[in-house]
């Protein structure tokens, strides 16, 4: 207990240590040093805060009084807990308030930004099947994004298809992407296939950047050199079925528009993030989802045990895809466009931090990084404009606290560690 | 009639070094075979071949008639090859129930769809592997271990649960290495028991041991490997009396 203490004190001097130099000093050499002391405490604020709350949460769980369970989300492959009724109803209602908040006069910035945080924690979620359970780090998820959200503006814009149609299309497409990536990295692991991932997804966005005659490279699809719209009631179907802000039909006040848009894409947003935490909750209580985590454990044994490694790790890496691509729809119709730079290797770093953040094999722990690490700098933007540019210090001095406090992310199974 | 398993000159090389070199012998069905000789005798280097870890270099392992030296090791374990591994290799962060049920992998079959939709037939397979798991538990004797994760049991309890999981395959074949290393006289003396109750349920027996009691006690048949070499094979008391195995293997002088 008091050693925890101890730790997470050395952890916020050493946030703030690392903020001054960087976030607090201004000026240059010629015109001198001012020092700017905010910052350096905001940081500072921020990881003995966080990690507090983190503490207290460890303290209630090892007594027993689990405030939080989350372990039961996914890291134990075999439904030993049964979800009970209890959880059915706090999940339930949970989802039915965030469904209700657009309704409730949610201003339109925060729709917006639960709306992204949603995106981000299906990435994530995702991502989850091939980190947290199978151990493959990904490090070019953002690819696998960028794949989807292309996919589906290509064929709305050139080929003109239905949402509908377009939307599995592009999880198809980035699911597919995966397959491929998955053949030659199958020998890899840990860092080689890190290193691998990394450079497919740098690939990927230069396919895009310079393709501009089909893209719109970094002018915007669509934009000058590809004109179109996502947004059109296209085909048959759009009349019939919901077309994201299909507006073109009907009549607005100015000023409503983005507002229907936002809250439209909000509630598929929505929608989609619990489609997939079901999907990946399901998966991992499965037999597919056992033979993942065999695989991270022990290859070698789970090969000896009758299953194919091949065949597993090619299917994590479709599944994972898959949502990615799927997700890749939302930011396209919400923003109306979409640039390769929304995903560049900085994305896929943020989509492994979430993961790493909420701790490997939970989807709880998923969804709270993604929030914490695509809400919290948002918002400190907005409560302190100063501190905007430090974003990324502010990614490191978090990780870095949890490294210190809790290494196995906030959610993470601490028993896989303490086994050994 | 066909051996259960007959490797053909198996030769295995590390570079320069034949770990394995032109080992032929037969695993008759229903037997207990000890395979035993000193360290780096290239024992579990011939376990490695028959699981098809990797392949031999030269020589051909058959299993029930089929060639089965190049096949992946999944495959061989589908075709009734199970194993246990010398250096405990568990699963560790899943419970012991857990470890059990991911070995029912090739014996069933519910794919992604069928998972996520929980179909009847995904959930009766479900129902079978757990229920055959536990009675694995049961079997070999930790079934009070079920809840918990596999690395923190016991040393002698995670030797009996890798039986367990290996059992879960639904082997005819089961390779044991080392299974005693690190037990205590009561402990190999159980693990005995339970080598003998494997053989009862019909299953085939090959076990690598360095522990003379164990061997033995309950082997019908002894392969003894020197340098990679086959040197003797035979009943026990062949093997107990032929010169060149009290040489090579319990050292020139003490004979126990
Ligand atoms: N993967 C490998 N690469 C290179 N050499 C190896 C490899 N595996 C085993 N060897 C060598 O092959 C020889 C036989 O090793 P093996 O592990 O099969 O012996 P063993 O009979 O099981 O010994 P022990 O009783 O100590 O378990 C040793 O000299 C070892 O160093
Ligand atoms: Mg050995």
């Amino acid at each position: 207990m008091r050693d925890r203490i101890v730790r997470l004190l050395v952890a916020t001097l050493a946030a703030f240590l690392l903020a001054l130099p960087v976030a607090s000093l201004r000026g240059n050499s010629s015109t001198g040093f001012t020092i700017v002391w905010t910052p350096a405490f905001v940081t500072a604020a921020m990881v003995l805060v966080g990690g507090a709350i983190l503490f207290a949460a460890v303290e209630a769980q090892r007594r027993g009084t689990a405030f939080w369970d989350a372990r039961a989300a996914t890291d134990s492959a075999v439904g030993r807990r049964r979800p009970c009724a209890a959880q059915a109803w706090t999940l339930g209602v949970l989802v039915a308030t965030v469904a209700a908040l657009p309704l409730l006069g949610l201003p339109g910035a925060w729709t917006k930004l639960l709306l992204e945080t949603m995106v981000f924690a299906t990435i994530a979620v995702g991502l989850q099947i091939t980190i947290g359970m199978a151990g493959l780090l990904v490090l070019g998820h953002a690819a696998f994004w960028a794949v989807g959200a292309y996919t589906f503006g290509l064929l709305t814009v050139h080929q003109g298809w239905n949402f509908w149609i377009a939307f599995p299309a592009a999880g198809v497409a980035a699911a597919l992407t995966g397959l491929v990536i998955g053949l030659p990295a199958l020998r890899l692991r840990g860092d080689y296939l890190a290193v691998v991932t990394l450079g497919f997804g740098e690939a990927v966005r230069w396919v895009i950047k310079n393709e501009q005659d089909v893209t719109g490279g970094d002018a915007n699809l669509p934009g000058n050199i590809v004109p179109g719209s996502f947004r059109k009631p296209m085909g048959a179907l759009g009349e019939w079925l919901w077309q994201p802000a299909a507006v073109d039909g009907r009549t607005f006040e100015p000023g409503t528009v983005q507002a229907l848009i936002d809250r439209e894409c909000y509630w598929f947003a929505l929608v989609l993030l619990v489609v997939c935490v079901a999907c990946v909750h399901l998966l991992a209580k499965s037999r597919v989802g056992r033979a993942l985590f065999a695989l991270r454990e022990d290859e070698t044994a789970a090969k000896c045990m009758g299953i194919d490694t091949t065949r597993v790790k090619l299917v994590a890496f479709m599944a994972s895809a898959l949502w990615a691509g799927l997700a890749g729809v939302v930011p396209a119709v919400h923003r109306g466009s979409i640039n390769p730079e929304m995903f560049d290797f900085n994305t896929s770093v943020l989509f492994v931090a979430m993961v790493v953040l909420g701790g490997l094999g939970s989807i709880t722990g998923s969804i709270v990084g993604a929030a914490l690490l695509w809400m919290l700098p948002a918002l400190l933007a907005n409560w302190f404009p100063e501190v905007q540019e430090y974003r990324y210090l502010f990614f490191g001095a978090l990780m870095a606290a949890m490294m210190v406090v809790r290494p196995e992310g906030l959610f993470g199974g601490a028993r896989r560690k303490g086994a050994a | 009639m066909t051996p259960l398993l007959e490797c053909r000159s198996v030769t295995k090389r590390f570079g320069g070094l034949a770990a394995v070199d032109d080992v032929s012998c037969v695993v008759e069905e229903g037997s207990v075979t000890a395979v035993i000789g000193p360290n780096g005798a290239g024992k579990t280097t011939f376990f490695n071949c028959v699981s098809s870890i990797y392949p031999a270099t030269s020589g051909e392992v058959r299993f029930e008639g089929v060639d089965v030296t190049r096949l992946a090791p999944h495959v061989v374990t589908r075709l009734g090859i199970a194993r246990t591994f010398q250096n405990i290799r568990l699963f560790r962060g899943m419970s012991a129930l857990e470890n059990v049920i991911t070995a029912r992998h090739c014996r069933t079959k519910a794919g992604v769809v069928a998972s996520l939709l929980r179909l009847p037939s995904q959930r009766r397979e479900e129902a079978e592997s757990e229920a055959i798991a536990r009675e694995l538990l049961a079997f070999v004797g930790v079934a009070k271990w079920a809840d918990s994760a596999a690395g923190s049991l016991p040393y002698g309890d995670q030797r009996r649960l890798e039986i367990a999981r290996a059992l879960a395959t639904e082997p005819s074949l089961l390779l044991l290495d080392e299974p005693a290393a690190g037990m205590n006289p009561r402990e190999s003396q159980d693990l005995v028991e339970l080598i003998r109750r494997i053989s009862k349920r019909g299953l085939t027996v090959l076990l690598i041991e360095h522990h003379m009691k164990v061997v033995m006690g309950i082997s019908t048949h002894i392969v003894v490997l020197d340098h990679g070499v086959k040197i003797a094979d035979g009943t026990p008391e062949a093997v107990r009396n032929d010169s060149k195995v009290i040489e090579a293997y319990l050292g020139k002088e003490d004979v126990t």
